[in-house]
């Protein structure tokens, strides 16, 4: 079941935005600290919260899976506040989320009035139906994987719960049957070889022999994990892939690669949501679009901008990339473009012919 | 073979290309809306394999001053105005004049089928320091996204082309004549 929207009202940088998201890949871009990664750690934190209380699982600390506990210790897990206040735009104040799927639907309200905060939560509608979600962080965690969870369950991390999550999710075994084929060919091709795990560690098993996952490169580190997290079947149909940076350690030249997964695991009934800065990945992406391999109402692109007075973010929305009137990435390139042309360009007498 | 000039550069259009007019200098378009204060125009319109092309021209040879000024801020909006312009003029000029090419490419415009392509001709001044091709043609993507964002409300089929890239207006040869780009006339 797909997430059709969250509403903020009140919450960290965001007074009032509405988010409308498309079934298959939604693209977030903007500059640093306009709450991208936030709101992939929301969806995260409430997707799971949701799925636990319809499946009755319990949190690490085996209280009562009570939704506004799952809420609380997801939110507190996934972001690590000191406080519950610290989410609210302002204190004494009120934040409410509402996170909509085709046929659920969940509200949180936080409420703090300057001495101590509230959190409750309702949710409604076919809750059985959500899907897992898979955050994947910027770096990869093959190499940090073994021995990661029992320390995170010790305290021994500082790793907040997004990358304890995922350790579990690659803990799985592979599937019998194998992952899918169209999605994991072209990976494998990329890194030369297939993601193996042998006691708990992870290898690169190349034709001349298996490397160790700490001494292959990191971006292909990236690659592998994706791969792992296909062959185990944690990215598969009706879950949700919340990708922070992808483009992080990966040369441009992956970026077609990237949104060609990104497209397939749409396309294979993954929703997929990713926060970006890259402008091969975007213009990859763009281009799926504009060529009908995703179709415009399969994917979204949101710029979120901060609003000139005060930290306030706001977001615009656009089924292709051009529609948005505020692209901070092209923004960007622009300028450069533009004092370069300043700095270089001669007068016509000193231009060579 | 129809040539059309603009900016001191001789576009010559192959066979392939069904109407080539120079909007600007038409007619149509002077006694038309150009009338109305404040309208723009592209340099010229053309129709190939039952496509709209607009293209507009931009020499900034020898306009080093102006380019660094106008050229990468002001460069998509102007020519967002013009293709807007354009579209307007062509289509109240349809239904004045009767004139074969003018209908040909309004009934283009309201096609949802037929495909329509802006196309900004840009000759850029040669840089001082010593640059690999890949840059300006990342550049040039660059600046053509820029437009793109201008021109979402029409088409996608937007792109920035220049002697790096003739491909993106095939059938097409455009060649300097003397005076081009503030050379000696």
């Amino acid at each position: 079941m797909k997430i059709t929207r969250l509403g903020l009202r009140q919450f960290t940088v965001f007074s009032d935005v509405t988010f409308e998201f498309a079934p298959g890949v939604n693209v977030f871009i903007g500059e640093n600290g306009t709450g991208k990664s936030h709101v992939l750690k929301l969806l995260y934190a409430l997707t799971e919260a949701t799925r636990r209380f319809a499946t009755r699982g319990p949190l690490e600390d085996g209280l009562e899976p009570t939704l506004p506990h799952l809420v609380q210790g997801m939110l507190r897990g996934v972001f690590q506040p000191d406080d519950l206040s610290s989410f609210l735009s302002a204190v004494p104040g009120r934040a409410t989320l509402t996170l909509e799927w085709e046929r659920a639907r969940l509200e949180v309200t936080l409420e703090d009035d300057g001495a101590s905060s509230t959190l409750t939560a309702t949710a409604e509608g076919a809750i059985a139906e959500v899907g897992p979600p898979l955050f994947i962080p910027p770096r990869e965690v093959l190499s940090i994987f073994p021995g990661f969870a029992s320390a995170w369950l010790k305290r021994e991390s500082a790793f907040d719960r997004t990358y304890f999550d995922l350790c579990v999710a690659l803990d799985l075994k592979p599937l019998r049957k194998g992952g899918p084929k169209a999605l994991l060919d072209p990976i494998e091709r990329e890194l030369g070889g297939n993601v193996v795990m042998k006691d708990g560690r992870f290898y690169l098993a190349y034709p001349g022999g298996d490397m160790e996952m700490p001494m292959v490169a990191e971006g292909d580190r990236k690659l592998a994990m994706i791969a792992w997290l296909l062959m185990n079947g944690s990215l598969s149909e009706n879950a949700y892939l919340l990708w922070d940076e992808p483009e992080a350690n990966l040369n441009p030249k992956r970026a077609r690669l990237t949104s060609d997964t990104a497209a397939a695991l749409a396309h294979a009934g993954v929703q997929v949501f990713l926060a970006t800065h890259d402008y091969a990945l975007t213009s990859e992406l763009a281009l799926k679009v504009d060529t009908g391999s995703l179709r415009a109402s399969e994917a979204a692109f949101h710029a979120f901008r901060r609003v000139a007075e005060g930290p306030s973010v706001v977001v615009e929305r656009g089924e292709r990339l051009a529609e948005l009137s505020n692209n901070a990435i092209l923004d960007a390139l622009a300028s450069l473009h533009a004092r370069e042309q300043e700095a270089l360009f001669t007068t016509d007498e000193e231009a060579p012919r | 073979m129809k040539t059309v000039d603009v900016e001191r550069i001789r576009f010559s259009f192959g066979e392939s290309w069904t109407v080539v007019e120079k909007w600007d200098d038409c007619r149509l378009y002077r006694e038309g809306i150009h009338e109305l204060d404040g309208t723009k125009a592209v340099d010229i319109v053309g129709v190939r394999d039952g496509d709209l092309y607009l293209i507009e021209v931009k020499d900034f040879r020898g306009h080093a001053i102006e380019t660094k000024r106008r050229q990468p801020s002001e460069l998509p909006l102007a020519i967002g105005c013009k293709v807007r312009d354009t579209i307007a003029g062509l289509i109240g000029a349809s239904r004045q004049s009767g004139e074969p090419w003018v209908e040909t490419c309004a009934r283009l415009l309201l096609d949802g089928k037929r495909r329509i392509y802006v196309i900004a001709w840009i000759e850029d001044p040669a840089l001082r320091a010593a640059e690999p091709i890949s840059k300006r043609q990342v550049w040039q993507k660059v600046r053509a996204d820029q437009l793109r964002q201008r021109l979402a409300w029409l088409t996608n089929r937007v792109t920035v082309a220049s002697p790096l890239d003739g491909a993106a207006l095939a059938d097409v040869i455009g060649k300097n004549l003397p005076g081009a780009g503030g050379s000696p006339a």
